[in-house]
């Protein structure tokens, strides 16, 4: 199989039963009918990628954890080979296949090693790049393999993030299941979304801990501040223009965020005294005094990997259906958290 | 000699030392005034003046962390401007900084090896009954006082000061080396607090952390006062000085411990602060047009705390809520300043070359 770069390619006979459906979330990938685009392959980049597939791949290479869920949703986890950082992955699944050796480690920290990666023999990979110079990635293109880019991290809400399960049910022929999926989870997260829309009481929410002099928020418009807004709660910085993140002093966070009523999101800490331990101010949020803090670390496997960095993009319904329970628990009585947990 | 022209314009001195008190105090007060969230002026006036605040969130800020963060910052900027004069005097050599040999690559070891390796074990989690902050600190002054270990017993065997600095330059090109191998096996999360740490923060420090840092600071600034003198004879040539009855070897080693201690002390609660010792005795130099040491020293307290007091208003850039790390506004007036030293390099030498 080839991937090519070329547009006004014959059609091709694999995805002849593909319906013209449209995304309806996700703004960095397009499907046509004979390739798929990937609209902005690296964070800037001005040119999208058309991608051409003859034969559907069986040897796949992913790089993030982040691809792990959508190939388990597919049902597609046999067909994964290598993954850089494989310390990473929490999947009981996955973990599983690498311990029998059907997944093998390409290397550490992000770096695939080229020499592990030709050995494996994939005959695809699904790779990200942050910063669009990334020689490595030539270098694989030089020796043969295909390389297909994921830029999911890029897309500006949750649902456009998830909606990229159609990007991997695209390579891999199984188009009408990542439909399915996806449009199931969409219905039970405007399900859960519609439970909050009379709420009378918003409480207020922020997160983050501070590192250095530097505390790091989501701005107003992240996708972490929607959530908040679909779960029925307050963002502090709700007001906030930017997509991206915020870089604030403490001081402005204590000012703003002091009578604020959850906290949640607080790093890998997994207590209040780690909390004490870090800086003694912390204890100056109301939040902190009234034990209203959470953090994402239920789901951690035992070689540190998270699972909430891993599977939680995927599912952004069971994101908010979390938040709910946080914010509004007699909205959701029988629902357990999934990621987060209170730190006592 | 410097006695008798020190005696002849000691009122010209005490002028310019009271000018310096009075302009570090005005600074002090507008570096508590100034922050990302705006304090109304009266607010200040009313924590300054020990008055029942009027909106506890203001005075809150004031007391928990701007008045801490400047109280460190005048201390770092005096403490390294003195690391740097003693270190360039030392070394008779103008591009002498506080952390010439490998201080500051000791202690990022020491953090590093805490970050990268103590979290990966799950040690940092289990002993969070002692506070996580102590842990770095005491990581950092390990590393820098082990690599303080090893200059001092090479100053005692070692006659040539040259041999020294090269011996510091290897030793932390060694460090670096060992934090790139330690970065290279972490996780992406453990690399972004090294690189905070690397920033270097002003504000971290807790009131009961300050009592401690500035305790130790002030015992490294009265213990370089009392070298001053013996600093004067080495700026002259180590004959000379030999002459005057100063044992080089004890002095050599005594400003050692003392710039391990400052900088070491300093680099282990702030992280390691960029071009602020370098550049500070040359503008101290230049200002004041002396090179008498009995007067650098005490100038370089006033005036390090005087300027890092401006740079940490800077990096906050007042009345935005975003901030700068506080190495990047030191570096960023810090590196011209260098280029500007290379440009009058003939005036620099002089000072050296008697």
């Amino acid at each position: 199989m080839l991937l090519g770069c070329e547009k006004n390619k014959p059609i091709n006979k694999l995805h002849e039963t593909l319906s013209s459906q449209s995304l309806v979330y996700a703004t960095k990938f397009n499907i046509q009918e004979d390739h798929l685009s990937v609209m902005e392959p690296w964070p800037g980049s001005k040119s999208a990628i058309d991608y051409t597939f003859e034969s559907i791949p069986q040897r796949v290479v992913v790089t993030s954890t982040t691809h792990l869920p959508y190939l388990e949703l597919l049902g597609l986890e046999d067909k994964l080979v290598g993954f850089v950082g494989t310390n990473n992955i929490y999947s009981e699944k996955i973990n599983g296949h690498l311990k029998s050796g059907k997944i093998v480690e390409l290397g550490i920290n992000g770096k695939i090693n080229l020499e592990l990666l030709l050995a494996s023999q994939p005959d695809l990979v699904i790779a990200f790049d942050l910063g669009g110079e990334s020689t490595t990635l030539d270098k694989i293109v030089e020796a043969g393999i295909p390389i297909v880019y994921n830029s999911d991290f890029l897309e500006e809400t949750a649902l456009g993030r998830a909606e990229w399960i159609k990007f991997f049910g695209y390579i891999f022929d199984e188009r009408k299941i990542a439909d399915s999926i996806f449009s199931s989870m969409v219905e039970r997260y405007q399900y859960l979304k519609s439970l909050t829309q009379n709420v009378t009481e918003r409480p207020s929410v922020f997160s983050g801990v501070v590192y250095g002099d530097t505390w790091f928020l989501p701005g107003g418009k992240n996708w972490s501040a929607q959530f908040i807004k679909d779960a029925g709660g307050t963002y502090v910085w709700e007001d906030n223009l930017s997509s991206g993140w915020l870089e604030l002093s403490f001081e402005t966070v204590l000012d703003r965020a002091r009578e604020a009523r959850f906290w949640i999101g607080v790093a890998s800490i997994n207590t209040r005294t780690e909390l004490m331990a870090q800086d003694a101010r912390y204890e100056l949020f109301e939040a902190y005094q009234e034990q209203r803090i959470y953090n994402y670390n239920k789901r951690i496997g035992n070689n540190g990997g998270f699972d909430f960095f891993e599977s939680a993009y995927a599912r952004p319904d069971l994101v908010l259906a979390d938040l709910i329970r946080i914010l509004h628990p007699e909205l959701l009585p029988n629902h357990p958290t999934y990621y987060f947990q209170k730190i006592l | 000699m410097i006695t008798q022209y020190f005696d002849t314009s000691i009122k010209k001195w005490r002028q310019l030392f009271i000018g310096l008190g009075l302009l570090l105090i005005v600074l002090f007060a507008l570096n508590i005034s100034l922050g990302s969230v705006d304090i109304p002026l009266s607010s200040v006036i009313d924590f300054i003046l020990l008055r029942t605040p009027v909106d506890n969130s203001w005075h809150l800020i004031l007391a928990k962390f701007r008045l801490p963060k400047a109280l460190t910052a005048t201390l770092v900027g005096g403490g390294l401007g003195i690391c740097g004069l003693q270190m360039q005097t030392l070394f008779r050599n103008p591009m002498a900084g506080p952390f010439i040999l490998g201080i500051s690559s000791g202690s990022g070891l020491g953090v590093a090896l805490i970050i990268f390796l103590g979290v990966e074990a799950g040690l940092l989690f289990e002993l969070s009954v002692i506070a996580r902050s102590w842990i770095m600190v005491c990581a950092a002054a390990l590393g820098s006082f082990g690599i303080l270990l090893a200059i001092i017993l090479a100053s005692v065997r070692l006659k040539d000061s040259v041999t020294l600095l090269i011996l510091g330059l290897m030793l932390g090109t060694a460090s670096s080396a060992l934090i790139n191998i330690l970065q290279y096996f972490s996780q992406a999360t453990n690399i972004q607090a090294y690189l905070m740490w690397s920033f270097g923060s002003l504000g971290s420090l807790s009131w009961n952390e300050l009592m401690i840092f500035s305790v130790i600071i002030s015992i490294g600034m009265i213990m370089s006062i009392g070298l001053s003198k013996s600093l004067n004879a080495l700026l002259l040539g180590a004959n000379y000085a030999e002459s005057m009855g100063v044992d080089l070897k004890i002095i050599r080693v005594l400003i050692i411990i003392n710039t391990s201690l400052l900088a070491g002390t300093i680099t282990a609660f702030c992280g390691p602060i960029a071009f602020f010792g370098l550049a500070m005795p040359h503008i101290a130099r230049m200002l004041f047009n002396t090179t008498n040491h009995l007067l650098l020293t005490p100038l370089i307290i006033l005036i390090g705390g005087i300027l890092m007091l401006l740079f940490d208003t800077v990096s906050q850039l007042p009345g935005i809520e975003a901030t700068l790390p506080i190495n990047a506004v030191t570096a960023l007036i810090g590196a011209p300043f260098v280029v500007y030293l290379l440009l009058r390099k003939k005036n620099i030498h002089y000072t050296f070359d008697k």
